[in-house]
């Protein structure tokens, strides 16, 4: 239990400390101190760029790390598969389709992006089920189906891009699949729902635990597994979804990021799900501000840098899937 | 528990179940027998509400079991499947108090009562010394009886067992009919297995069921259905049933 304890301080203080870093490092740079006595007294023009620019990027890149993480989190209990992650089963494919589409065609609608990405993101979770099911759900097969469903939407956005710049059309910054451009009203969006899905998330921590078991075992127990899994699914689209609509596509954290919570802080939903949302925030912000000092004055995005790590990591885990389930 | 006509099929094409009807005594060691494919699983899995029944009904204290709360139902049947699954990283103690499930509310805590279930579930499955092993540690009959804790944990009058004796060696099976047998004497527990092996079912049970393609073909006392014959019939084996004055009925396989 300390060693648990230990761990969420290790990962806070990192996080903290990547904060700070990240918000004084870059184009614009001052010192700490600069920093802080602005935050407190105001008049220094190049803290007002960073509060402007950097502040609501830092924010974006946490809470779409930590939303990402816990919607993965969710996924691998709901599919009963350490291999589902937003990004690779195309759930994040069908909410990025779906909110382009909503930028096209209802952009006046503050909402619109959220909520239609939560629509394409729910579709394509559908169909990753129903395709995918066949007397039980076999972690292969969602694998297959989820890629085929990102391979489909991914195209369609693509093909909907290419018909926008043959007529001129611009589209808005979140076409591209970076932190850049990030503003203040970004941040309300994918705070406000980030924070209730991460709420909502840890309320349904313990149905997973259940999960973990058989459904029939689960079944059993008295448990009402399908009402279950549905609520699980929804709250797990929806963190996709905010995520998507607002930082675009950053597909493995929601494979990296649990794995390796689970290594360190075991498997009970109730502890795993806050830990990953910090370890969550703490890597997608790492990656983030990596990609902004790397070879700057460019920038390598953050899903960049995250699809460079996690490919590799996802052979790994498949390679050594058939002993994760245990038992 | 009684059942009445029940069919049961997982698509129209093929009937897995037809007509069953019977009734499970209650207090008493019910094992349901039959050769592989025949529908035994099936009908326990119907029993216990795993599966809906196509056609006919079952009943427990004159109600359609689907009438009861999914959280009522978890408080009067337990089931124990032949292969579980759970996270590697839990207790034994852990494992086990997943079985107070029903018996929880929303953001309550763990209740006296709980903690009780849960001890007693510990104490009479012999696991005392293992409650903060993890589950890879164990051997598969100590596993066993971790499911079968969990199952005693829900408090329940009725428990069910799906081939609980399949991979274990025969001291373990031995180990486990014999807590089985406690629990019912002891305990007054109503068991329902299935089993695969004819001379345990012998051994242990008050009441055979015996099926074959998808129907009970007998059910009664095991002394007074079990015959030559009716193995011969059922199963395709030659057996010659003897009477030993410890073992009482046991079967022989001679041939086929």
């Amino acid at each position: 239990m300390n060693k648990k304890i230990v761990y969420f301080v290790v990962v806070i203080v990192l996080l903290l400390a990547m904060t700070g870093y990240s918000a004084v490092t870059g184009s614009v740079s001052v010192s700490i101190k600069e920093l802080i006595m602005d935050l407190l007294y105001g008049g220094n023009e190049e803290v007002a760029v960073i509060k402007d620019l950097r502040f609501p990027r830092i924010i974006v890149a946490m809470f779409a790390g930590a939303s990402l993480s816990v919607a993965g989190v969710l996924f691998q209990a709901v599919m009963r598969n350490p291999l589902a992650d937003a990004g690779v089963i195309g759930i994040s494919a069908g909410a990025s389709f779906f909110s382009l589409f909503a930028m096209l065609f209802l952009p006046g609608l503050f909402i619109s992006g959220p909520l239609f990405a939560f629509i394409g993101g729910s579709i394509a979770c559908l169909l990753v089920y129903w395709l995918s099911w066949k007397s039980g759900l076999n972690p292969l097969r969602i694998i297959l189906t989820g890629i085929a469903i990102s391979a489909m939407f991914t195209g369609l956005r693509e093909a909907m891009l290419m018909v926008c710049s043959y007529f001129n059309i611009a589209v808005g910054s979140s076409n591209s699949s970076n932190l850049l451009m990030k503003t203040w009203a970004d941040v309300e969006v994918i705070t406000v729902y980030g924070l209730i899905g991460i709420v909502l998330a840890c309320l349904v921590g313990s149905w997973c635990n259940v999960l973990a078991l058989q459904d029939k075992k689960a079944k059993n127990l008295g448990m009402n597994v399908t009402a279950a899994r549905l609520t699980i699914s929804a709250v797990a689209v929806l963190l996709a979804a905010v995520a998507t609509s607002v930082a675009g596509v950053i597909i493995f954290v929601g494979l990296l990021i649990p794995h390796i919570s689970r290594q360190l802080v075991g498997s009970d939903h109730r502890i795993l799900i806050p830990f990953s949302a910090l370890a969550g925030a703490l890597l997608i912000l790492t990656a983030d501000t990596l990609g902004r000092i790397l070879i700057a004055p460019l920038e390598i995005p953050a899903s960049t840098i995250m699809a460079v790590i996690g490919g590799p990591f996802l052979i790994f885990l498949l390679r050594k899937s058939d002993k994760v389930n245990g038992i | 528990m009684e059942f009445k006509s029940v069919n049961f099929s997982y698509d129209k094409k093929s009937q897995l179940l037809k007509q069953n009807t019977g009734y499970i005594p209650d207090g008493k060691i019910t094992t349901i027998i039959g050769p592989n494919g025949c529908g035994k699983s099936t009908l326990l899995s119907l029993l216990s509400r795993e599966n809906k029944v196509s056609d006919g009904e079952i009943t427990v204290n004159g109600k359609e079991i689907f009438q009861y709360q999914p959280k009522e139902f978890a408080k009067m049947v337990a089931m124990v499947y032949q292969q579980n699954e759970a996270p590697v990283d839990l207790t034994v103690e852990q494992l086990i108090s997943f079985g107070r499930l029903p018996y929880k509310r929303a953001f309550k805590n763990t209740s006296a009562e709980d903690e009780e279930a849960v001890d007693w579930a510990i104490n009479i499955t012999n696991l005392e010394s293992k409650r903060r092993r993890k589950l890879d540690q164990l051997s598969g009959g100590e596993r066993q009886r971790v499911w079968i804790a969990m199952s005693l944990a829900q408090k329940t009058n009725m428990l069910f067992l799906d081939e609980p004796t399949t991979y274990l060696d025969i001291y373990y099976q031995m180990e486990l009919l014999e807590l089985v047998q406690t629990l019912n004497i002891k305990h007054n527990l109503t068991i329902v297995m299935v089993l695969h092996d004819i001379n345990q079912a012998l051994r242990y049970s008050d009441h055979l069921i015996v099926m074959k393609a998808g129907q009970i073909v007998a059910a009664g006392n095991p002394e007074a259905i079990v015959t030559e014959d009716m193995i011969k019939d059922i199963y395709g084996v030659d057996v010659a049933l003897h009477t030993n004055h410890l073992a009482g009925m046991y079967l022989v396989p001679l041939g086929i």
